[in-house]
């Protein structure tokens, strides 16, 4: 289980990152990763050889909320984050396949996460360069969601 | 005089002027950049003083050449008018409104530009979008239907890759096994 191991310590550098130096999309991404990582712990028991039902409900409601975040953001990274999240809840299709295979809903469950939390820590690393360039990274593209100024730390 | 010029700007007055060319305002530039207006000024004021320039409009047009906005320089550049024009437009953004048929004209006359510049069908206003970050944009323009509609393009786009590499790889190892049977 060491590929486990190492995608928690993944997880948890590129959510500290993002909740220390990120902004606020990248912030509320980490904290909903965390929601999702501690409710995915919660409902999984089974393993993968039936279709976990709770587990795609977990995984869908994440993929509804990053998609709600992609529509307001000023970033790019929450729409790639919202098709890797749409592939992992589509990974739960795969347990209907003519000769289902339990490794392969694993596999295929899982490895999306990976990109998504080294696309959080690019994200977070491009959003400190922009407010070194700019002075500032505004969040979301409407006025009401604003935040205020930020500078660099 | 220009490289070095251009050389010598901040990333911040580059983004200053590149709104400054959008036609927006120093106020609308800060609402943009969350600064104040002053701050605005003040990077406009450096942008001048580094490519040793009299006006924003001819920092900008300066910047948007080298940054090879050909759109831009033939907007500018087909006319002589227009080109000779905008080293004595004014800058709304820093300048107060003043009278002056001349300079009416030259404002006039740069703002046919800009409106042509800007609104030239460009990579936001043809078709949705790509969803990328560009040396010019490093914000996400996209309207809310490219929004809405990217994720389940990017899905698709994601998942025939990966499944295209799959096949391919499934293909071409089973494709080895049979040649090294063949010659074993």
């Amino acid at each position: 289980m060491w590929h486990m191991a190492l995608f928690n310590i993944l997880m948890m550098a590129a959510t500290v990152y993002a909740l220390a130096w990120g902004g606020a999309p990248e912030r509320i991404f980490a904290l909903m990763t965390i929601v999702a990582f501690y409710a995915t712990i919660r409902v999984h028991h089974d393993g993968f050889l039936k279709l976990d039902v709770d587990l795609f409900l977990v995984d869908l409601a994440f993929f509804c909320a990053l998609y709600f975040l992609s529509l307001f953001s000023t970033r790019f990274w929450p729409i790639w984050m919202t098709a890797l999240q749409g592939l992992t809840v589509l990974s739960h299709a795969v347990i209907f396949a003519p000769v289902p295979s339990g490794m392969g809903y694993a596999i295929l469950e899982q490895i999306w996460s990976w990109p998504m939390e080294i696309l959080l820590i690019v994200a977070t690393f491009r959003h400190r360069q922009r407010l070194v360039w700019n002075g500032t990274d505004r969040p979301w593209t409407i006025s009401f969601m604003r935040s205020g100024r930020q500078r660099p730390l | 005089m220009d490289a070095l010029g251009i050389a010598r700007l901040t990333e911040a007055q580059r983004v200053a002027l590149r709104y400054f060319m959008e036609r927006k305002t120093a106020k609308q530039i800060a609402l943009e950049l969350g600064i104040t207006p002053k701050a605005v000024e003040l990077r406009l004021k450096g942008a001048r003083a580094a490519l040793g320039v009299s006006t924003s409009a001819e920092a900008a047009r300066i910047l948007a050449a080298a940054e090879h906005n050909t759109a831009f320089r033939e907007t500018l550049g087909g006319s002589t008018e227009v080109a000779d024009s905008t080293s004595s437009w004014s800058d709304p953004a820093i300048e107060s409104e003043s009278g002056g048929s001349g300079e009416a004209r030259d404002r006039r006359v740069m703002s046919e530009a800009q409106t042509a510049f800007t609104h030239q069908p460009g990579r936001w206003q043809a078709g949705i979008g790509w969803p990328l970050p560009t040396k010019g944009e490093e914000r996400n323009g996209l309207s809310l239907g490219a929004r809405l509609l990217w994720p389940f393009l990017a899905i698709c786009g994601i998942g025939v890759s990966i499944g295209t590499l799959v096949i391919c790889g499934s293909l071409l190892s089973i494709a080895g096994v049979a040649i090294f049977h063949l010659f074993h």
